[in-house]
């Protein structure tokens, strides 16, 4: 039966993830070095960066869990499926946000529509129609399945978001780039390392994210069921 | 082979059901002719022949009227258990897409083909590239449409509230499509072949591998009763 109390597996998420998030803030606003043309306003780079690879994962977790759900039908798959999307759509937004704020200042507009910025808002429409899918949706293994089938197509088009900016000659910048067999990083090393740090640090946030949406999900689900029940000793 | 002849029985089905309903060709057509109305009189006077303004609305106009026509392939199997009748059928299930999806298509094809001219003459657009550029442009852009369509089709019709959900569902899965297909309209317009406009008709390809290999693929869940 599930409880309110935090699990141990919640509460060494949140104890490992909240001095990580401090720690990633100091290297990203104080330690990392200047950046030479933008100024100071490249630290949100690492912000953004770090929300963008996360709202990636999210959404790996839903297509990977929606594929699970199909085949074995566990409700455990489920309940990941909903809350990865919830905390995608989340990041997805923190993505598209803090893209803003640094296009204003480095581009003077604070939205073009380049593709890379085009398609990462088409993948935040795309999930929280994948929530509308499980609103709309009546009775749990309907729910699942339904859910699980949009998860499947939704998931199609991520891999389109990243490589837009490859193929459409974009103005997005590209700092990563595979270069004869090895990674370049366009970067001063101290960058990489804070930028590595910050995408460590919001990779915990969202586990730790995770861990208690899915224990919530869990619990209203219980909940519901216990209305069910009590619904029926009523009417019998 | 009995596949095809699953296939085959499907089409024919929707086609009689089509001749005598004509809820997915005429209602489809008359709403885009609607829009098309509509949009004349809201541009202000002279803007209808600015660049970009013709590609716009006809693909605004045809995305719009597909969807009314795509929700129905269906939302009509709901009513009297008819989509048990589907799925008793002694075939693997998705032939029921593919069949389901090639009527679609079907339906969109012929939409476009009668209201597209209305659309070049009241813009007073010429044609200004060889027709079969236009009608694989059109036809890939359409069948497209309609795997993704179907697939959602499929799904909302099982949702609550599923037929306004609809578009909400489709339109966002469609954007790269749109996107494609007004770019290679506008390359069309402006006579230079595809040229820059290439990896739009890569994607639109693409694409449309993505939208009948995926539903094709997955479609024994969504239709699961």
């Amino acid at each position: 039966m599930p409880t309110t109390r935090p699990t141990r597996l919640q509460t060494v998420l949140l104890a490992i993830a909240a001095p990580a998030v401090v720690f990633a803030l100091y290297m990203a606003l104080i330690w990392a070095p200047d950046e030479r043309t933008l100024g100071t306003v490249q630290r949100i780079f690492y912000i953004h960066v770090g929300s963008a690879w996360n709202a990636y994962l999210s959404f790996l977790i839903v297509f990977v869990c929606s594929i699970g759900y199909l085949l074995r039908r566990s409700v455990s798959l489920d309940a990941l499926a909903a809350s990865a999307a919830e905390i995608g759509i989340l990041f997805t937004t923190l993505t598209l946000a803090t893209g803003s704020f640094w296009a204003r200042a480095v581009w003077n507009v604070w939205w073009t529509w380049d593709p890379r910025l085009t398609t990462t808002l088409i993948m935040w429409f795309m999930y929280v129609a994948y929530l509308l899918v499980r609103a709309a949706a009546e009775g749990e293994e309907r729910r699942g399945r339904l859910a699980g089938v949009f998860g499947i197509v939704a998931f199609s088009t991520v891999p389109l978001v990243h490589f837009s900016a490859i193929w459409w000659r974009s103005m997005h910048p590209n700092i990563i780039q595979p270069q004869g067999g090895t990674i370049r990083m366009n970067m001063d090393p101290e960058m990489v390392v804070t930028m590595m740090v910050a995408v460590i640090a919001l990779t915990l946030v969202n586990a730790a994210l995770l861990s208690y949406r899915v224990g919530l999900e869990h619990l209203s689900r219980h909940a519901a069921a216990l209305r069910e029940r009590v619904r029926l000793e009523v009417e019998y | 082979m009995r596949y095809l002849r699953a296939l085959a029985a499907i089409i024919w089905k929707d086609l009689r059901l089509e001749w005598r309903t004509g809820e997915a060709l005429l209602t489809p057509a008359l709403l885009a002719l609607l829009l098309l109305l509509v949009i004349i009189f809201a541009l202000p006077p002279g803007v209808a022949r600015m660049e970009g303004v013709f590609t716009a609305s006809l693909w605004t106009a045809l995305f719009f009227a597909g969807t009314v026509g795509l929700s129905r392939s269906f939302a009509r199997e709901r009513a009297e258990g008819r989509l048990w009748g589907l799925l008793l059928a002694p075939v693997d299930r998705s032939a029921v897409f593919l069949a389901k999806g090639l009527a679609s298509f079907l339906f969109l094809a012929l939409v476009a083909l009668v209201t597209m001219p209305a659309f070049f003459a009241v813009f007073g657009q010429s044609l200004a590239a060889p027709l079969w550029r236009w009608v694989v442009l059109v036809g890939l852009v359409l069948l497209a449409t309609s795997g993704a369509g179907t697939l959602v089709a499929a799904l909302a019709a099982q949702l609550r509230a599923g037929e306004v959900l609809y578009p909400v569902l489709l339109f966002p899965l469609l954007v790269p499509v749109v996107l494609a297909a007004v770019h290679l309209t506008d390359a069309l317009l402006a006579a230079g072949g595809w040229g820059e406009a290439r990896a739009w008709m890569h994607m639109l390809i693409l694409y449309n591998i993505l939208f009948w290999g995926v539903p094709y693929l997955i479609f024994e869940y969504v239709v699961e009763v």
